[in-house]
């Protein structure tokens, strides 16, 4: 039992590690924004106001295309997750040695 | 009689001249858009509008006369984030059930300046956002494209580009006023890109 929760409690804390470096990383492949979610993306297009004559000058058309972009919550709930295992780890840990501590006396 | 004939055949024709030109802000190729842009702690909101329409009337003998109205729908504001697009289309913010549509009214063109094909001027007119109506001025770059109407739409006709950026305040326009300062600037930056079209027909 002692053994089981020591094990239970070691794999919360790498499966906390492993959603935050998790987080992070996709946050990191996703640019990295400060910014909050998006489920879509603005992107902008310089059209001729007049084709085949640039010289008259462009318009820019704005485009949304959908895609979702990952914001800042990715990592603040990957060290969320993380901060969870963390107390559950400690909270099992505590318990094993308790029961332990009980098994000797 | 010849020169009386000329005469009126001249001032006939200048007379025409003289008229201003009707542009119909719809635009076919769904070009025409108004982007926006507003501080915030994270990241700067950034959004567009391309419900545009509206029709102004511009004499190139006279752009000082300049009249009309640009309208946007303001159901199609949009931005990346679809809950805060939730909160920009609410009540609380632009609320475009109750209040479909942002206009802005053009009363005239004010400290005109020529440049090549531009028109460069102060266009002051009427704001009109959630039923609130202001007066302001912004400044203004009107190109008008005789004949090329054609090039763009395949229509015979005239073409007008108003290009503008200027700035409105949430509080002017009761955007809750005053309120989420913290979250999001009393500023919004507006940049206008549109062409109007005038068929000969």
């Amino acid at each position: 039992m002692v053994l089981f929760l020591q094990i239970l409690g070691s794999a919360t804390v790498l499966l906390g590690l492993a959603c935050l470096s998790a987080s992070a990383f996709i946050w990191h492949k996703h640019g990295a924004r400060t910014g909050l979610w998006e489920t879509s993306v603005q992107t902008t297009r310089e059209i001729p106001i007049v084709e085949e004559m640039p010289e008259l000058g462009f318009q820019q058309q704005v485009v949304w295309e959908e895609k979702l972009v990952l914001g800042i919550e990715t990592p603040i709930a990957g060290a969320m997750i993380f901060i969870v295992s963390i107390l559950t780890s400690l909270v099992l840990f505590y318990l094993s040695s308790k029961i332990a501590k009980k098994m000797v006396e | 009689m010849r020169n009386f004939i000329l005469t009126l055949f001249l001032s006939t024709g200048l007379g025409l001249a003289a008229k201003p030109i009707k542009f119909d802000f719809k635009d076919p190729k769904n070009v025409n858009n108004v982007i926006f842009q507003m501080d915030a702690p994270l990241e700067s909101i950034n959004g567009s509008g391309d419900g545009i329409s509206g029709t102004v009337h511009f004499d190139p003998n006279d752009p000082s006369s300049t009249q009309g109205t640009i309208l946007l729908d303001s159901a199609s504001l949009h931005v990346g984030n679809p809950v805060l697009k939730e909160h920009i289309h609410g009540s609380d913010w632009m609320n475009v059930k109750k209040y479909p549509t942002i206009s802005f009214k053009l009363s005239k063109l004010e400290n005109i300046r020529k440049k090549g094909i531009d028109v460069f001027a102060d266009a002051k007119g009427k704001m009109t956002i959630r039923n609130v109506t202001i007066e302001m001025i912004a400044p203004i770059r009107i190109t008008y494209l005789k004949g090329l109407l054609e090039k763009r739409n395949r229509v015979a006709g005239d073409l007008l580009v108003i290009r503008s950026k200027f700035i409105v305040k949430r509080d002017d326009f009761g955007i809750r006023a005053g309120e989420k300062l913290e979250k999001v600037a009393n500023q919004i930056e507006i940049s206008l890109n549109v062409a109007g079209a005038a068929p000969s027909n």
